[in-house]
């Protein structure tokens, strides 16, 4: 299970890195129609998702001042930083979670 | 149930994936805008010059090398005038590329395409001025070879170089908030900039809101209020009187009865062209001096550069030095977009700039055939064709949401202004941006005062007194522009545009602009006073000139001081001394009652300064109100109702001119039925400021400090708070060198000081930063010290590799081969 969260999720963070958001929802919609049901390929996405955007945030923040941007976009959206910085990373995972889902339940509805 | 999960899912993806890829309502795509390479994140990786790139470019003819100082000024080293533009075009679109697309989008009036129909005014406002329409006309009739279209053609090469190559974290952040990409820059797009400097610079309104005026108070009142001639002359010419300032204390023409006053009406159809105070039209202002080696403390002539304009984040400002081997080798500011520096320095010479004020726009009562569907207007008892334009208006997604038709007449766009046709004449919409990216061009290889002046000949969308000196010692002013000269002398009134005897005849001769070179006193300088005393030439130049409170305060700073030193020099630009309070303060006084009070006690023993820890400026602001309530009481838009704003205000010179009078009929109410000399205005002013400035911070005392109240406002450009800076306090006021009013967001936008001799020595500073990018330590790292009055200073290298340690990044741009 760790293995394939680990291999999705640098997977997921490549294909980020190439052409965006879009990546996430590519992947997690192929890992739900390659994995086996009884594996529960949403969840396995959801926490590739997480550790994707988590380790491709930490990449940017070692590069540059996150957190003040964090704070100015707080200012912005008038919401805690902190929440900003979850949300970043709550949207790929729910974007995967449901895609990887969706699939699943597809199958399982043409399988029966 | 599996029906259900089926159901959830597919919203949910569907609307993830919707948020994802679409703005929904204020919210831009989430996707593309929280991905952290992509998205808005990535905006912390690009904060900083660039350590050490080499890039290989189309376009150069051969390397460039740029060095960036710990200040984020780039120093270019170039071995031709074109290739240095163009890396001009690429450091300034490094740094600044949404402050270009958003200057370029509000000139052009296509704002609703990134911003939404909210812009939809704005840009129809723009259109209807045509100055991109103009800039345009310019542009397609310029020979391509010519060296203004090869100067604009290279910068927009290294804009859009940078454009091309654009990693996604050095897309600006307002990009990723507004969810749009740059478009091209175009090389009419510099054109568009100066049009919109003219705009700054120029644009009025007086001769449409004059006639509101006139309906209240009469046509000879009206030119006493908003005169000509400024009845306190500080001239910027040295002028023929023995003594300056010199003040006309001739009595003020009384308004006319109101029984003559038959037409007025209470809510006039132009209220809505908010007419601007001859003083707030200075808020447009600026300072400029200079003095001569006989007059400084090293024998060497010292300059003073500090233009105020609308202050932002990032600054209109960007400062940088060009090298061109064996050409030139300059230092100063550029606005983003020029292709070249507008105010600076070079080894031999310094240069900046205040505007002048001068009229160069009138508008013509026009006769159109039908206001409905225009077709025609007259002209000389014949038709002649309106020429028509269809300007489109756009949303973000292309969608078409207005489209308007466009009249222009043989003088220019026709406006409909309360039901009535106008067509305006105006110099900012002829052909002559190229001249002026010329004419900087020339002053930056300036080697004497004389050369500087002729190189500013041509200098014509924006009139501007250019101060100048040379490190041979001599000094110079010069006002510049195209100055119409009319049928009918002066440009105050509307003109009949039936006709083409009303049309400008030709211009001033340049030999006859105001001017000067090595004075006698030694020093010059200019505030946007009245360039010229009518004494020593009287040809009408502008009207409704503002207050000279600047041009009296820096040249009393300037005549008692026969020994100045740099620092001198950068304490008078935010020196507290404010010459209307010097005046009007000992008139208050003197027409106090017996003792006056406590009020008047107040104003007795202050020393007038506007420091920041003063108590009274903030109570004598409240005298100035109250008494321009009251003596302006005949220019209320409706005189029964106090609340009611005046339809526009003369200038703080004229009410002095009132003031100093006594009896003056314009001192009395004419509300009332008794008789209110001056004396009693006055009284009853300072009574109630006292009164309502006890009520709102109560009695004297740390809440009356000047720094609680005035503020400067630097606003991002997008008007965004978290990226603006707001509230500070500043040494300064209205009237100050240092001018501070209204809401704050006017002010000193580059403060300059150079000494010339062998060696060039500069400070300057703005308030902001080089980067356009909000988390960059570069953003707005000069404010504290600007707040202050402080200077950086400025290095100035001859050659590449001459920073040391003060340099902290480079790039080199190896020619591609293609252009």
């Amino acid at each position: 299970m760790i293995r394939r969260v680990m291999v999705l999720g640098i997977v997921m963070a490549a294909l980020t890195w190439f052409i965006g958001w879009w990546g996430v929802l590519i992947v997690s919609i192929g890992w739900g129609l390659v994995a086996e049901t009884h594996t529960n390929p949403a969840r396995t996405a959801a926490l590739a998702a997480v550790g994707a955007w988590s380790v491709l945030l930490l990449l940017t923040a070692m590069q540059g001042p996150v957190w003040t941007l964090a704070e100015m976009l707080s200012g912005i959206f008038g919401m805690p930083a902190v929440v900003l910085l979850v949300v970043t990373i709550l949207f790929p995972v729910l974007l995967a979670l449901s895609s990887a889902a969706l699939v699943g339940e597809l199958k399982r509805l043409r399988t029966t | 149930m599996r029906v259900i999960r089926i159901g959830v899912t597919v919203l949910a993806t569907v609307v993830l994936v919707y948020v994802g890829g679409w703005p929904s309502g204020p919210l831009p795509a989430l996707g593309r805008f929280l991905d952290p390479v992509h998205g808005v994140w990535s905006v912390a990786m690009s904060t900083d010059p660039p350590r050490d790139d080499r890039l290989i470019v189309d376009g150069l003819q051969s390397s460039v090398e740029i060095e960036y100082d710990d200040r984020g000024v780039p120093h270019i080293f170039a071995t031709s005038t074109e290739d240095a533009v163009w890396a001009l075009g690429y450091v300034v679109a490094r740094d600044r590329l949404f402050q270009l697309e958003l200057q370029t989008r509000a000139t052009a009036g296509t704002l609703t395409e990134v911003l939404g129909p909210d812009a939809l005014d704005a840009d129809r406002f723009q259109r209807q001025l045509g100055l991109a329409w103009s800039a345009d006309r310019e542009w397609a009739a310029l020979d391509r070879g010519s060296p203004a279209a090869r100067l604009v053609t290279a910068y927009a090469g290294g804009v859009n170089a940078w454009i091309n190559g654009l990693a996604p974290s050095q897309l600006p952040f307002e990009y990723h908030l507004l969810g749009f990409e740059p478009q091209q820059w175009d090389p009419v797009h510099s054109f568009y900039l100066t049009r919109r400097m003219g705009y700054t610079l120029t644009y009025s309104t007086i001769e449409l809101w004059r006639d509101d005026v006139v309906q209240r108070v009469g046509d000879g009142a009206t030119d006493a209020l908003f005169p000509v001639n400024a009845p306190i002359q500080e001239p910027i010419q040295p002028g023929g009187r023995e003594n300056y300032p010199w003040f006309d204390t001739s009595p003020l023409p009384p308004p006319s009865p109101l029984s003559l006053l038959s037409h007025l009406s209470p809510l006039s159809p132009l209220s809505h062209l908010s007419p601007l105070s001859g003083d707030e039209v200075g808020r447009r202002a600026s300072n400029n001096w200079v003095v001569s080696g006989t007059r400084s403390s090293t024998g060497l002539p010292i300059l003073a550069g500090d233009p105020h304009l609308n202050l932002s984040l990032p600054s209109i400002w960007y400062e940088v030095h060009i090298v061109v081997e064996g050409e030139l080798d300059a230092y100063g500011v550029t606005i983003p977009g020029s292709p070249g520096l507008l105010i600076g320095f070079n080894r031999d010479v310094a240069w900046s700039l205040t505007n002048v004020g001068a009229d160069v726009l009138d508008y013509y009562r026009e006769e159109i055939d039908d206001l409905a569907a225009p077709t025609q207007y007259r002209l000389d008892g014949a038709w002649e064709r309106l020429e028509r334009r269809i300007e489109t208006y756009r949303d973000p997604s292309g969608k078409t949401i207005a489209v308007d038709s466009m009249y222009h007449t043989h003088r220019g766009p026709v406006r409909v202004v309360g039901g009535a046709p106008y067509s305006l004449r105006w110099t900012n919409l002829d052909g002559y941006a190229g001249k002026t990216s010329m004419a900087f061009d020339a002053a930056a290889r300036a080697t004497s005062v004389a050369e500087l002046a002729d190189a500013f000949r041509e200098l014509y969308p924006s009139s501007q007194n250019v101060v100048m000196a040379d490190r041979h010692g001599s000094i110079g002013i010069r006002s510049t522009g195209w100055f119409p000269l009319r049928p009918d002398g002066a440009g105050v009134r509307s003109q009949d545009g039936t006709t083409r005897s009303a049309d400008w005849s030709s211009r001033w001769p340049v030999e006859t602009y105001p001017g000067a070179i090595d004075p006698r006193q030694g020093y010059l300088a200019s505030a946007n006073q009245q360039p010229l005393d009518p004494f020593d030439n009287a040809a009408y130049l502008g009207v409704n000139w503002p207050s000279p409170w600047r041009a009296m305060r820096i040249n009393r700073l300037l005549r008692e001081d026969s020994s100045v030193t740099p620092d001198e020099m950068r304490r008078f630009q935010t020196d507290p001394g404010n010459e209307r309070a010097e005046l009007f303060v000992p008139l208050f006084l003197e027409t106090a009652r017996e003792g006056g009070g406590v009020a008047f006690d107040m104003l007795r023993s202050w020393d007038r300064r506007f420091v920041r820890e003063d108590t009274v400026a903030v109570f004598f602001e409240r005298v100035m109100d109250e008494v321009k309530a009251r003596v302006w009481d005949e220019l209320l838009d409706d005189p029964s109702d106090e609340s009611s704003r005046r339809v526009a205000t003369p200038s703080e010179q004229v009410l002095w001119r009132v003031l100093q009078q006594g009896d003056s009929p314009w001192c009395d109410d004419r509300r009332t039925e008794e008789t209110e000399s001056c004396a009693a205005i006055v009284d009853q002013s300072v009574e109630r400021a006292f009164q309502n400035t006890v009520e709102r911070f109560g009695q004297p005392g740390a809440e009356w400090r000047w720094e609680r109240h005035r503020r400067q406002n630097i606003y991002h450009l997008l008007g965004i708070g978290p990226l603006s800076r707001l509230g500070i306090s500043v040494q300064g006021g209205s009237g100050n060198l240092n001018p501070s009013s209204g809401r704050g967001t006017h002010g000193a936008s580059w403060r300059m000081v150079v000494e010339l001799g062998s060696q060039v020595s500069a400070q300057a500073i703005y308030p902001g930063g080089q980067s356009g990018n909000p988390v960059s330590d570069w953003y707005d790292d000069r404010i504290d010290k600007w707040q202050v009055g402080e200077l950086d200073d400025v290095l100035f290298p001859e050659s590449a590799g001459r920073l040391g340690d003060r340099m902290i990044g480079r790039v080199t741009l190896l020619a591609g081969g293609g252009r």
